[in-house]
């Protein structure tokens, strides 16, 4: 199966007798315990069945003055396309929650990127830029960093250079030893790179990395900001650990933003995780959600749906913009695409 | 280590061992048993005792390779199983190329999330008495440890 | 008479991360016990002897007029003179760069206690 854990979508996970084979902490996590804490259908507070929450749901949307459509992170691309229309029909503002203007430029082509597998098998510089991939993406580094290539055959410690720049000693950081560094971010760095580069003057450490950066045709950084002055060096490609994240920004582009709204759709996601709760008071909420979120405990529509991925097929992007093919070894009926497009239809 | 630092350190040899500093490498390999001790059972110093049941709990579950897994501090990153010299040689299309191992019986595997050790036959430290600290090495949280460093 | 043990507030930056942990315990059930368990505060360790903080101590963490209780962990993970938390539902809460923290006892807080704020 495809784990949708994360953007890295592994696809060598297995489900032998009950145990996960290979899936991180987040991935396994998901999959073990898809029946605890599971979303009920409830209007008001009072469970019922989907199709009456989907009803009063469809009657809430038609009723408003100003919709949000919130989240849509850890849905199938099939499932944002409908959430598109559904916008276009509602005049809806939309918003994943995420403020990062590299993704977008990736999908324009505006940066120069590359796959995963690609990286393992030619990148000799690995950059991570403020993202700790350990916590964010597991198993991020194990395959692309520490796995052996084409071009990369004698391994991380002899065949490629770590380049660890972050605000404080990340579980990342950590992981810069031989071959490696770690340059504590400050302010003033980028300028120091732009430097370097050009062949002045920067700190040591900085100068070190881009004395690396020269010596290859191919090298990589990790980040979910843009870097224009590595743009020329190397290759980018977007840490965003938001399993579909990048389907939204194909689908959508980015944000659409909205002046008012009195009603939020949420798909999949947990906005009192992000947004301002002065944003979210006095709103009417229908939450979309396999499982019991904060968002659930006072919205006045739940909606329970399919685990993406896990319960439901469909395609998701990679974080490297790869499209995977879901292979679910459950079947939920109600996915998120499925109950969209009842909303949709209903309007 | 740690394991002396609880004990009496009175050297009194009531366990058999002429100090205690031999006796908690004894301890450690598992050739004594903490009841061995009589000072530790006495009240004084029932919290070193208790701290000791808890390391040693740890150690039981370690193999003969010294090799310990604190599932604690595990994130399933699989790091150690892509880094081992001994899964990448016998599997280079699998844990060599970054992807879960394929084999049967390899010497670590992530499982349920978190790294199991499956079959330490394999691996060097037991085999061939070599030094190899490549999967602790490339662990942040130092959920694998070994041994001789707790 | 009761004295709390450490009478120092402190001011500390917030900052927050993506702990792989919680994001695993959130993919279970953020209502359990674990859940609550795992939601702590991080403080360097040099930043924790200057100011007297311990290991699993209880803190409270206050920015303006909202506060929560949260577990203290010392780890070197997080950055000198910083307070270090999991991007979720506390960090959102508390919705400030900066934060002022002191010994406090009993349980830390919930989420459903921090959602009755919303309703409110």
């Amino acid at each position: 199966m495809i784990c949708t854990g994360c953007s890295c979508l592994c696809e060598d996970v297995e489900l032998r007798d009950g145990k996960v084979m290979h899936a991180c902490r987040i991935g396994a996590s998901m999959i073990l315990n898809r029946n605890v804490a599971r979303a009920r259908a409830t209007v008001e507070g009072k469970e019922t069945d989907i199709d009456t929450a989907i009803d009063r749901a469809t009657e809430i949307l038609k009723d408003s003055e100003g919709v949000l459509i919130y989240g849509l992170n850890y849905t199938t691309v099939e499932a944002q396309r409908i959430a598109l229309k559904l916008a276009e029909k509602l005049s809806a503002g939309v918003d994943n929650g995420l403020r990062y203007d590299l993704p977008k430029k990736v999908v324009e082509g505006s940066v120069r990127t590359t796959t995963l597998e690609d990286v393992r098998d030619y990148a000799y510089v690995i950059m991570f830029w403020r993202f700790d991939a350990h916590n964010e993406m597991p198993r991020l580094m194990s395959r692309t960093y520490y796995a052996r290539g084409k071009k990369r055959q004698r391994g991380h410690e002899e065949d490629r250079f770590l380049a660890v720049v972050d605000v404080r000693k990340s579980h990342t950081a950590i992981l810069a030893k031989k071959n490696a560094v770690f340059v504590e971010y400050y302010d003033g760095i980028v300028e120091d790179f732009v430097s370097a580069m050009g062949g002045g003057l920067a700190r040591r450490e900085v100068l070190k990395v881009v004395g690396e950066l020269k010596k290859s045709e191919f090298n990589v950084v990790f980040t979910k900001e843009f870097l224009p002055f590595l743009n020329d060096f190397g290759y980018t490609v977007p840490a965003i650990p938001q399993t579909n994240a990048m389907g939204f920004y194909e689908v959508f582009g980015g944000r659409r933003e909205i002046d008012r709204f009195d009603t939020i759709l949420v798909v999949g996601d947990d906005p009192i995780n992000d947004l301002p709760f002065d944003t979210l008071r006095g709103k009417r909420m229908i939450v979309i959600d396999p499982k019991l979120s904060f968002a659930s405990k006072s919205a006045d529509v739940v909606i329970p749906s399919a685990i993406s991925g896990l319960e439901s097929g469909g395609t998701m992007l990679r974080c490297d913009l790869k499209e995977v093919e879901l292979k679910p070894e459950f079947k939920l009926e109600f996915d998120d695409a499925k109950i969209l497009r009842r909303i949709l239809e209903g309007l | 280590m740690d394991v002396y630092r609880l004990l009496p350190k009175t050297n009194c040899r009531m366990c058999g061992e002429q100090t205690c500093m031999s006796f908690a490498f004894k301890l450690i390999k598992r050739e004594k048993k903490l009841e061995d001790c009589k000072p530790l059972f006495e009240p004084e110093f029932e919290e070193n005792r208790k701290r000791l049941e808890e390391m040693l709990k740890v150690v039981e579950k370690a193999t003969e390779t010294g090799l310990v897994v604190n599932e604690d501090l595990c994130i399933g990153c699989g790091n150690c199983v892509v880094v081992c010299p001994v899964h990448v040689y016998e599997d280079p299309e699998g844990a060599g190329s970054g992807y879960g191992i394929r084999l049967e019986r390899p010497i670590l595997r992530v499982e349920d999330g978190v790294v199991r050790v499956v079959d330490v036959s394999l691996c060097r430290r037991y085999k061939e008495k070599t030094i190899c600290v490549a999967c602790r090495e490339n662990c942040p949280t130092s959920a694998i440890a070994f041994l001789e460093e707790l | 008479m009761r004295f709390a043990k450490f009478l120092k507030r402190v001011e500390l930056r917030l900052l927050t991360y993506r702990d792989g942990f919680q994001v695993a315990l959130a993919r279970k059930d953020k209502f359990s016990k674990e859940f609550v368990d795992g939601s702590v505060v991080v403080v360097n360790p040099n930043t924790a002897k200057t100011f007297g903080f311990k290991d699993g101590q209880v803190v409270r963490l206050r920015a303006g007029e909202r506060w929560v209780r949260m577990r203290l962990k010392v780890d070197e993970i997080s950055p000198e003179g910083c307070a270090l938390m999991h991007s979720g539902i506390y960090a959102n809460y508390l919705s400030s760069d900066r934060v002022v923290i002191e010994a406090d006892e009993g349980e830390p807080t919930t989420p459903d206690e921090i959602l009755k704020e919303l309703v409110t």
